[in-house]
């Protein structure tokens, strides 16, 4: 039943030894990310999320359970760690390399992984990064460019690849209000124009909403899936969204789901792990 | 202000935007106003040192101590020959340890900041060394070394080669595991994530090491030159000293000064011009 940039998480689990001792971050959790569904995960702070993404994107290894992508298994207990270009990864705090340019880091996949010349990858990077309306930065360093084209350029450096499936780890948590509803329009109408594989992980309901076709609930640690939710909005969606009934219905019965999982890990004293 | 007026006019009046002619004109005015203040602070700075030096120069107690002026005239009797000649042999021996230190340095550091295994191995007995000041090895480098030229060279090597393997470690390890995820994640082997991701990264921090170890070594330079009394501007100071030629002390004490700053200088413009992402 699954084709082959999707995702099956099946029963997993990871143990692991921290300063606080023997730490649960995940139990038996399962999760299937269809093909070039947008999948949006969400739970509080600390419950495994992060954990769950990095097992997918070959950072992490797991206690329990196997992860496969399309029939092949990525993941399995005491197998080795293997990050790869078809599983690639935004990241929380910004992954661009500061060192290379805007268009040095876009190329720099398919250049590293021998599958265009370095001119052929260069002319590719440049079409790729006027197609989003991001010409004239090509030869700017990350630092001299806003949090929001990084967060851009970042998700052109992933997709150039093309990857199987886009990892986003909390991409625009550090983003004013603002500068992340434009990166909300940006996501989607890249997803609208050419759908692939992503999986999503927030804790900003709103936009886990507004941007999933499924928003899967996790519980606090240990991290379970523990309501899936169906997100059936047409696309292309716009704002007007925001304030149609069947989006608040869906937003307070998963807000709700949500709080329950925030105050039990409130209770147990689980600090923000920011 | 170590930004050129083109910088803050090109982001007052960003390209396809129109600038007033009058609002450019009060940008150059204002910037022109802020770089007089400060050269004028900064002639101000030398003037009150003169001054002071002056002061303590008439103190009933420090007759000895010659005055700006004495000190001024002393370095218009120099021969110039001999003078360059001591600042080139000093400078060639800083040079000369400072090259190898980080020849030797920068490797070293990131073969202990890599891998663990070289980790504990190297690290105790490096740590061992690092409390000893480099000074105190110069009765041993003395009796170790048959001529006195590399136990001078040796210094200047012992002082770089701290700092530069210690800020080496320290860029090498303390790298964003964000950087080297998406390196072996885009396609990078061991090897090319060494080149294109670990190097880089380090690069910074490897400069502040180079940065503080040309300083260092400096000290060296002086400190070996004083005691082997073999030429370079060391050996000069303290000549001026032997002889009573007091005033020389000065021009001796201001040219380490000078040449020092100078070689620092070097390295930060090498550093700029390597390290072109980071802002300055």
């Amino acid at each position: 039943m699954l084709s082959e940039s999707g995702v099956s998480i099946r029963h997993v689990s990871k143990t692991y030894m921290s300063r606080q001792g023997l730490t649960h971050a995940l139990d038996d959790c399962s999760l299937e990310i269809p093909d070039r569904s947008f999948s949006v995960l969400v739970g509080p702070s600390g419950c495994g999320k992060t954990t769950l993404l990095n097992i997918i994107a070959g950072f992490d290894t797991l206690t329990v359970g196997e992860v496969r992508l399309g029939e092949r298994i990525i993941a399995a207990p005491g197998s080795p760690l293997h990050p790869g270009p078809d599983r690639l990864v935004v990241f929380q705090q910004g992954g661009l390399f500061p060192w290379m340019t805007v268009i040095e880091n876009v190329c720099y996949g398919p250049v590293v992984q021998q599958k265009m010349q370095r001119t052929q990858a260069l002319e590719a990077a440049r079409r790729m990064l006027a197609s989003v309306g991001l010409e004239g930065i090509e030869q700017a360093y990350p630092g001299d460019i806003s949090s929001g084209m990084k967060r851009r350029v970042e998700i052109i450096r992933a997709l150039i690849n093309p990857p199987k499936i886009l990892l986003m780890d909390e991409p625009f948590r550090a983003l004013d209000a603002l500068t992340k509803s434009v990166m909300h329009e940006f996501l989607l109408r890249l997803y609208d124009a050419k759908p692939c594989t992503i999986f999503f992980i927030t804790h900003d309901l709103l936009e886990a909403i507004y941007l999933g076709d499924v928003v899967s609930v996790m519980t606090t640690r240990p991290g379970r899936i523990k309501k899936i939710a169906h997100v059936d909005i047409q696309r292309p969606r716009s704002h007007k969204v925001f304030s149609s009934e069947y989006f608040l219905h869906l937003k307070d019965e998963v807000t709700a789901e949500v709080h329950i999982e925030a105050v039990k890990a409130f209770e147990a004293g689980e600090r923000e792990l920011a | 202000m170590a930004e050129s007026i083109e910088q803050v006019i090109g982001r007052a009046a960003p390209k396809g935007s129109q600038a007033s002619a009058s609002a450019v004109d009060a940008v150059h005015a204002t910037l022109l106003k802020q770089r007089l203040q400060i050269i004028c602070f900064r002639i101000l700075s030398l003037l009150l040192f003169v001054a002071t030096w002056q002061i303590f120069s008439t103190l009933p107690w420090a007759i000895q101590i010659p005055s700006p002026l004495e000190a001024l005239r002393a370095a218009l009797q120099l021969d110039p020959e001999t003078f360059l000649r001591d600042i080139a042999l000093s400078t060639y021996r800083v040079g000369l340890g400072f090259i190898v230190a980080a020849l030797v340095g920068i490797p070293l550091g990131i073969c202990i900041g890599s891998s663990k295994l070289i980790r504990d191995l190297v690290f105790p007995s490096v740590e061992l060394f690092r409390p000893i000041p480099p000074i105190a090895w110069i009765p041993l480098a003395i009796l170790f070394f048959p001529k006195i030229e590399w136990m001078i060279i040796f210094l200047t090597f012992y002082g770089s080669f701290f700092p530069i393997v210690y800020n080496t470690v320290a860029g090498v390890s303390n790298i964003r595991s964000t950087y080297i995820r998406a390196g072996k994640s885009l396609g990078a082997s061991e090897w090319t994530l060494f080149w294109h991701v670990v190097l880089p990264a380090a690069l910074p921090t490897i400069f502040t090491g180079l940065y503080i170890a040309i300083g260092v070594a400096w000290l060296m330079v002086v400190a070996g030159e004083m005691i082997a009394n073999k030429g370079g501007i060391g050996a000069m100071t303290w000549q001026a000293y032997q002889t009573t030629r007091y005033p020389r002390i000065f021009v001796g004490m201001a040219t380490i000064g000078v040449v020092g700053y100078l070689s620092s200088l070097v390295v930060r413009l090498i550093s700029r011009a390597v390290v072109r992402w980071e802002q300055h």
